[in-house]
């Protein structure tokens, strides 16, 4: 009996502490959660820096204080063998947020030799942020690294590290390279950014939508799905058309509306799927008789879904960025519908 | 999943990053066709396929036409052919950086002189502009900014005393062929220094009506003046000019041009006045990797009739078809799949009736009768591309091999099985179009490296060989080898990391079994015997040129030995196996002793150049002594021979073709797993009874094999970082340190110090002499 009565005593006092603890994650923690939600940044893809009202006005509504830039691309040059910068940015205008350089390195890059290539790329960051008046605290990495790149790619980017203690590198990861970490291997970064589109496969004709879809995405990420680096979030908000031709994908056209293809030019065969009458240009890109294009977004609504399975994950991002803001398109997404989505971002 | 993840990740990141290879159109990245109908054979001197685009192609058509040759020509024929060509290219051609010094130059060509023509006056003007010349060209090239270096503020005054130079130069001298040569140095001064309207001017002045070589290079700067103008249609019409003008400069031109709208189209159209550059125009547009090329071709026939130009889309239109008919990537969707059917067989069927048009007007030509051949038969008119091959014999070897192919997939095309005379027949062909080796050269060295990580078009000979084993009676391991498109080397050369459940499968010793065991059950016909010869022949270690499946049996049974011989546990099975091979089958030639320690590292060069001075063993005789010296092992040093011997005979040693047919400058690959080293030297050192200088050894091997693994999974230091500098050495050093990586060393240092081994240690290994210091 004694023994009962003292654990009996020692459960209440179990219970009070419990209810203590959960009465302070009530107080502190939920509502910090609830008013705290990632903050919302975006991708900027293009060459030349320069928003428009409408980029602007998402900007502000979105109370977004970070930038993600593309400062260059880095290429393999098959005639020297060596990696070459191209594209690099201009800055037509002064940017106002915090920006985030962002590098994108060709996989094939890592599979030649390439002294130096760490020290050449910072330098090429820093000087495009000084050249510029811009003051960066973290460069972003952007490389689908494989099994036969992982070792150089991995050591590129702790040298990268050891160049800069006080430069935050951070690197995105496929979903891919989630599910299977023990091939691909895990970055050694202290942050990755999770790119939660290009989900299915472009080459398919019968694939609805290769930017999103959640039964891809469920085959990626699962309720218990972890991953060992710290991560933000990237979700699309861009669209383009696929043109197949002569039963393959031939190209893709960027920033194509539905209107464009809502023309005499061409029929619409099936929702988001048309049939071109004639040889002409769409955009820039020149379209032959019979192509068949398929015009793929990213809903305002598909991105909730998506958004919602990743709340059933085990995985918490820091930060929501937005692929990309360079686009015409964007005024599908207003202050609304990114709120909404970032409410739901776990 | 992760395949089709990674393919459209790759896909939409080419698309994001500027793309160059390509000038016209909206982009756009590699595509690969397949190339049955195949312009390497069809056209000769149209070499290079692999990365098909028009230029590539183009340039290769007119090789002989490049700059430098067309430059040097016109260099001969001013100095009257007193020279040969091979001579003015060596005075003209040279580094910038290199001295000139115009009195020995002069002294060294007239050494060279072939006629006793006096023209030493312009023997002195070729030498003064040469001089002149190789000056421009080291300020432009200095100019010239390093893509990852900040671009300089160009200095006018770096070029003004060189554009005074040569306009002084321009007034003294007389003859047509020197004014053009100094106005062209002067139109790259003034494009290069960003004065445009100078260089507009200079143009006009000489240039403007002139159709010699130096007036079309003139014209193609003039043209991206124009396009810096912010000119896009003038730009263009100046280029495609000079496209279709001056074969030297069609690569460049090409690539300049900007033709990214209808409106850049028809307005340069427009102003195109001459015929043939109107087709050219048509030609580039159509020759776009993406475009649909039938409205140029019909364009282009209208005006010129049979032209080259006609012939060269049509060949790229039947690869563009081939890529969606021979490949079988069907979608889930049958309305999915009929709807991508009919835009393939719509298109088809246009290019038939456009070819049977030209045949219809030109009877003659041989290159549309296999056109078209080819085109019934993608169109399943089997019998139609029968009768219509029946019709021409042939003019060329090329023309016949295009034949005898299109003859190949036709007959295959109308059987579900083969008979054996099907065999005899199909397996005849096969020898034919290769001189009877059972090879197929002209299709080598198709599939170069592939721009991203994946595979996706058929070559040839997977093609080929994929639809004969799909109609093959006999169906096991043994044909599915063979007739895989495959050869032994490509096997064997595989990447470990690329796919190690494939290669792994591939190279096992239970899948050789299977084939072994299979290739008892498979009939011998001339069919199977070339892909028998085929697949084992191009294993380039001097093997016999025709075999019979004994011998190909015993191919595999070296290569099974081989990987048996890589496991202690095995080796009797190997040696068993070797003893029963012939001589001449027992093995590549092991040069040095695997048994003994180096402190150097491996120089896998040098030992190729001087391993013929070196003692030497086949394989078998390797197994025999591993065996031996496996079975009998009593002492220390036993383990540790045994140790040396798995260690050089790895991917690290320099005995390495002991296991494996092929090593990777670039990735660890064939026997590469330190596991059975690190094995042996553990016992030995377990076992005892050594010198300190014998466990200083071995604890540095066995630091070795430790350093091995970590690259293994981090890289080599040498495969990204600068060995010269010392940060990131250093960097890659604190890397092993924190891995635990360097826990012999550690030994090394605290317990052997005093050994003489430890003293040249330090002498000789950087990283051990780092790492103390």
């Amino acid at each position: 009996m004694k023994q009962t009565a003292f654990t009996a005593g020692k459960k209440w006092k179990i219970i009070g502490l419990l209810a203590v603890v959960a009465a302070i994650m009530v107080v502190f923690i939920r509502p910090f959660g609830a008013a705290e939600h990632p903050p919302v940044a975006f991708y900027y893809w293009k060459q030349a820096f320069a928003l428009d009202q409408a980029q602007q006005s998402l900007l502000t509504s979105c109370e977004t204080e970070e930038l993600f830039v593309k400062f260059f691309d880095v290429t393999h040059d098959p005639s020297t063998g060596a990696a070459k910068p191209v594209s690099v940015i201009t800055f037509d205008e002064q940017p106002a947020l915090q920006i985030i350089p962002c590098v994108y390195i060709q996989n094939d890059v890592f599979k030649h030799p390439q002294p130096e290539l760490a020290q050449k790329i910072y330098k090429l960051v820093q000087r495009t942020a000084v050249k510029n008046k811009l003051s960066i605290s973290e460069l972003q990495i952007d490389c689908d690294w494989s099994g036969t790149t992982r070792a150089a790619y991995f050591g590129f980017l702790r040298t990268l590290q050891q160049l800069d203690q006080k430069l935050k590198i951070t690197c995105t990861i496929r979903l891919h390279q989630v599910k299977y970490q023990a091939e691909t291997g895990v970055p050694p970064v202290k942050k990755g950014v999770l790119m939660c589109y290009n989900m299915d496969d472009l080459d398919a004709f019968d694939v609805e939508n290769s930017i999103l879809s959640v039964a891809t995405l469920k085959k990626y990420i699962s309720p218990t799905t972890d991953y060992p680096v710290e991560l933000d979030l990237a979700l699309p908000i861009y669209q383009w058309a696929l043109v197949f031709r002569l039963g393959k994908l031939t190209l893709i056209a960027n920033d194509i509306s539905e209107k464009a293809l809502h023309s005499s030019d061409y029929a619409e065969v099936k929702p988001n799927l048309f049939k071109a009458r004639k040889n002409g240009y769409l955009n820039s890109s020149y379209i032959c008789k019979g192509d068949l294009i398929r015009l793929e977004t990213s809903s305002p609504e598909t991105l909730s879904s998506i958004a919602e399975w990743l709340q059933e994950s085990d995985m918490t991002f820091n930060r929501l960025i937005l692929f990309h803001i360079s686009q015409e398109h964007i005024s599908h997404y207003n202050e609304n519908s990114i709120q909404k989505i970032r409410r739901l971002i776990p | 999943m992760k395949t089709v993840f990674k393919k459209s990740v790759a896909l939409f990141l080419s698309l994001c990053i500027a793309v160059e290879s390509i000038a016209c159109g909206g982009g756009g990245y590699y595509m690969e066709y397949d190339m049955l109908f195949d312009r390497n054979i069809l056209f000769q001197g149209g070499e290079k396929t692999t990365s098909y685009n028009a230029w590539i192609y183009n340039s290769d058509l007119y090789t002989e036409d490049s700059p430098r040759i067309q430059n040097t020509e016109s260099w001969a024929a001013y100095l009257e052919n007193v020279y040969r060509k091979e001579d003015l290219e060596r005075v003209i051609y040279r580094s910038t950086d290199a001295g000139f010094d115009k009195a020995k130059e002069y002294k060294r060509l007239r050494s060279k002189r072939m006629k006793d023509t006096d023209i030493a006056k312009k023997e002195t003007a070729f030498m003064d502009f040469i001089q002149y010349a190789l000056k421009v060209e080291k300020v432009i090239s200095e100019n010239t900014y390093d893509p990852w270096e900040e671009a300089k503020e160009l200095d006018p005054a770096d070029f003004n005393e060189h554009i005074t130079e040569g306009r002084s130069r321009l007034k003294t001298v007389r003859d047509e062929f020197m004014k053009e040569r100094y106005a062209y140095q002067l139109i790259k001064l003034y494009r290069y220094s960003n004065q445009l309207e100078e260089a507009e001017k200079v143009y006009k002045e000489y240039f403007s009506n002139s159709t010699s070589l130096l007036g079309y290079w003139a014209m193609e700067h003039y043209a991206g003046i124009l396009m810096k103008q912010e000119q896009p249609f003038r730009a263009n019409y100046y280029f495609i000019k000079v496209y279709a003008n001056c074969p030297s400069k069609r690569e460049s031109s090409y690539l300049s041009m900007q033709l990214d709208s209808e409106e850049d189209f028809k307005k340069t159209l427009a102003l195109c006045s001459e015929t043939e550059e109107k087709m050219a125009l048509y030609y580039v547009r159509a020759m776009e990797t993406k475009a649909l090329g039938l409205e140029g071709m019909q364009a282009i026939t209208k005006a010129l009739g049979n032209h080259e130009y006609a012939r060269i889309i049509m060949a790229h239109e039947i690869n563009k078809l081939e890529k969606g008919a021979l490949t079988d990537d069907p979608a889930e969707s049958e309305a999915d799949e009929k709807m991508l059917a009919a835009q393939l067989s719509s298109y088809r069927k246009e290019l038939i009736a456009f070819n049977e048009g030209m045949l219809a007007k030109d009877d003659e030509d041989q290159f549309w009768h296999l056109s078209l051949a080819y085109l019934y038969y993608l169109n399943d008119q089997n019998t139609q591309c029968s009768a219509l091959l029946e019709k021409i014999n042939p003019k060329t070897p090329g023309l016949q091999k295009q034949h005898t192919i299109i003859f190949i997939v036709n007959y295959l095309a109308t059987r579900k099985t083969l008979t054996e005379p099907d065999e005899n027949i199909i397996g005849e062909k096969l020898y034919a179009l290769n001189d009877n080796r059972a090879s197929y050269p002209f299709l080598n060295n198709e599939k170069e490296e592939v721009y991203y990580d994946y595979e996706e078009y058929n070559t040839i000979n997977e093609f080929i060989f994929g639809q004969i084993y799909q109609r093959s009676k006999t169906k096991n391991a043994f044909m599915e080898l063979i007739f895989s498109g495959r050869t032994i080397s490509s096997i064997l050369s595989e990447d470990p990391y690329y796919d190690k459940e494939k290669s792994s499968k591939q190279s096992g010793v239970a899948y050789l079994d299977e084939v072994l065991n299979d290739l008892h059950k498979t009939p011998e016909t001339t069919l199977s015997l070339y892909a028998a010869n085929h697949f084992f022949n191009s294993y380039g270690y001097g093997r016999n040129s025709s075999l019979d499946f004994d011998q190909c049996e015993q191919q595999l049974k070296e290569f099974k030995a081989t990987l048996l011989m890589r496991d202690p546990e095995h080796l009797q099975e190997a040696v068993t196996i070797f003893s029963e091979l012939p001589q001449n089958l027992r093995g590549e030639s092991i040069y040095g002793d695997p048994f003994t320690f180096s402190l150097e590292n491996p120089n896998f060069e040098r030992y190729d150049e001087e391993r013929y001075s070196m003692n030497s063993m086949s394989k078998y005789e390797l197994a025999k002594k591993l065996n031996e010296l496996n079975k009998n092992k009593s002492t220390a040093m036993d383990y540790y021979k045994l140790g040396l011997a798995y260690y050089n005979t790895s991917y690290y040693g320099l005995q390495w073709k002991a296991m494996a047919y092929y090593r990777s400058y670039y990735t660890p690959n064939g026997f590469y797993s330190m596991k059975t080293a690190e094995s042996f030297f553990k016992k030995a050192l377990a076992f005892g009874k050594l010198t300190d200088e014998q466990e200083a050894k071995i604890h540095f091997m066995l630091a070795r094999c430790e350093q091995n693994d970590y690259t293994q999974e981090n890289g080599e230091i040498t495969s990204y970082f600068d060995s010269n500098s010392e940060y990131t050495f250093h960097t890659y050093m604190n890397g092993m340190r924190s891995a635990g990586v360097f826990s012999n060393f550690e030994i090394l240092y605290k317990n052997y110090r005093n050994t003489a081994f430890y003293k040249e240690l330090i002498d000789e290994c950087y990283y051990f002499s780092y790492y103390v210091n």
